[in-house]
């Protein structure tokens, strides 16, 4: 027994020693790839301000992404501080009014509830949400300089928690999934679509789940993003595989990894289907509550990163950052694409600098949350084209 | 011997992560290694423990959630991972950044705009929407 625990040391030390040294090594960034630039001729829609309603009640922190915006115009946020970390959702009425908090503390059958990610369905909440499930029986813990102590022994475990549109709490469905879920999305047959990484590898692994938990299938995404492998793989085959990425990154190129794209990813609705995209350069998959999976690659230059995706009745808003070839930032853009054929039809030009706190759109009006610098509180600015199609 | 050797191999792995540390690298503790904040005028015991039978596959539990430093380094816990990552700037800018690992996460630009905290708090800042 002694003697396993020393061999598993030595393979733990093997495996951070490995690690450490692949930090240090540059790692190719698939996004830096250029692709051939799609010359397109664009539609260029000039937008303007129409209308600012204050949120005094929301003070202007940083915020996690998506926000999201229910068909009435409810807007959904996550502030984030750096006491508190990520915090309770909040709805915002679209007159401001009125604010509704998605307590934690109400989720009364998860035991210590951590909410990770956030789906609407209609004007419902669901969130993805660890709880620690005790085991029943306590372990002994040996801290490295030998002292012991007693804990209760628990296993995390991930859940599905409702909220009703007032904040009332409805309910909590235990996941069955053969890996971590990070993300979720709900069909409108009540299924989740469900994606996060192998526990083991951190690939990408992406599953239909019943409406009561239970894992139905994986769904194969062709084109998807994978581990870039260091030992056996040429430049050149690094090159022309666009969608492999390192497992880890260093902290200068912090969303490059692996990792970083996988847990920030994100599922939204769109019409009976689910896109799934990330921050990289693999397509766009729109999935069916059957497991049908279309993949669109959206015609954009080289070198751009998709970041944000809003789904209207006809086409995908997407919002993308583009490097600088000086180095000095980034900028960013937003287009209309045809989802069926991944074509820019539109660029929206903004009046000024609005970032990515987009949350409704129509593909007509534009609201973003922003931050109101005088009231220190958060404000939400509705705008729409400048002039108006007749 | 064998637990002379257990002993022993801990401290050498000690001074190799907190050198991962020191060059702003993320290292993996996982489990095993006491995390001792490097700046000793603030610094906490965060110790990690290794459960008996735990292994990196089982239902190993983690004690002490979140935690982190308030000296040059801090010690970040992300979904079960133990990281340690260089602070570059001020406090806040690396609890956001340390929000924005597993989030993403945007932060308010001096315009009021939401700009991702990868972006906004890299060298070189941001730029307007410029348009292809």
């Amino acid at each position: 027994m002694a003697a396993y625990k020393v061999v598993r040391v030595l393979l733990f030390t093997l495996f951070v020693t490995t690690w450490f040294f692949a930090q240090v090594i540059p790692q190719h960034s698939p996004q830096a790839a250029t692709a051939a630039p799609e010359k397109v001729p664009l539609e260029k829609v000039p937008l303007a301000v129409v209308s600012t309603v204050q949120v005094p009640s929301l003070p202007m922190e940083s915020m996690a992404l998506p926000v999201l915006c229910s068909p009435e115009g409810t807007i959904f946020i996550r502030l984030a501080t750096m006491a508190a970390g990520v915090q309770d959702t909040v709805s915002v009425s679209s007159d401001g009014k009125t604010v509704i908090r998605f307590d934690r503390m109400k989720i009364n059958d998860v035991p210590r509830p951590v909410p990770l990610d956030v789906f609407l369905s209609g004007s419902d909440v669901y969130m993805l949400t660890d709880g620690q499930i005790p085991l029943g029986y306590e372990t002994k813990w040996r801290s490295p300089i030998g002292e012991v102590e007693s804990h209760q022994a628990s296993t995390s475990r991930t859940f599905v928690t409702h909220f009703q549109h007032d904040g009332t709490y409805a309910g909590s469905v235990l996941l069955d999934v053969p890996f971590k879920p990070l993300h979720l999305g709900i069909f409108e047959d009540g299924n989740f679509l469900i994606t996060g990484a192998d526990k083991k590898t951190d690939e990408p692994r992406l599953a239909i789940v019943s409406s009561s938990g239970q894992f139905m299938r994986f769904v194969e995404l062709k084109g998807d993003v994978h581990a870039q492998k260091e030992s056996d793989v040429s430049q050149k085959d690094k090159d022309q595989d666009k969608s492999a990425m390192p497992h880890f990154a260093p902290d200068k190129n912090f969303g490059n990894s692996l990792i970083d794209v996988v847990y920030t990813s994100q599922i939204v609705g769109d019409g009976s289907n689910l896109l799934l995209f990330r921050r990289s350069n693999s397509p766009v998959f729109s999935i069916s509550s059957g497991g049908e999976v279309r993949a669109q690659k959206l015609k954009v230059q080289g070198g751009y990163s998709l970041e944000n995706i809003k789904t209207t009745r006809d086409s995908w808003i997407a919002e993308f950052t583009h490097g600088l070839r000086d180095g000095t930032g980034n900028e960013f853009a937003t287009y209309a694409f045809d989802p069926y054929t991944g074509a820019p039809l539109r660029q929206y030009i903004y009046p000024r600098d609005l970032g990515f706190g987009l949350a409704c759109t129509d593909g007509v009006e534009f609201t973003f949350v922003m931050a109101d610098t005088e009231s220190k509180s958060l404000k939400l600015l509705k705008l729409a084209p400048a002039t108006r199609p007749n | 011997m064998i637990k002379s050797s257990l002993i022993l191999l801990l401290f050498v792995m000690l001074p190799i992560t907190m050198a991962c540390a020191q060059q702003g690298k993320c290292v993996n503790l996982n489990y095993v290694y006491p995390i001792r904040c490097p700046n000793s005028g603030c610094g906490e015991l965060y110790p990690a423990y290794l459960s008996e039978g735990c292994d990196l596959e089982g239902p190993c539990v983690y004690l002490g959630y979140t935690s982190w430093c308030c000296g040059q380094y801090m010690n970040v816990q992300v979904q079960g991972r133990c990281l340690l990552a260089e602070m570059k700037g001020k406090r806040v800018r690396s609890r956001i950044l340390e929000l924005a690992k597993k989030n993403e996460i945007v932060v308010p630009t001096c315009s009021g705009a939401y700009v991702p905290a990868r972006i906004a708090l890299q060298e070189g800042g941001e730029r307007n929407n410029g348009g292809l």
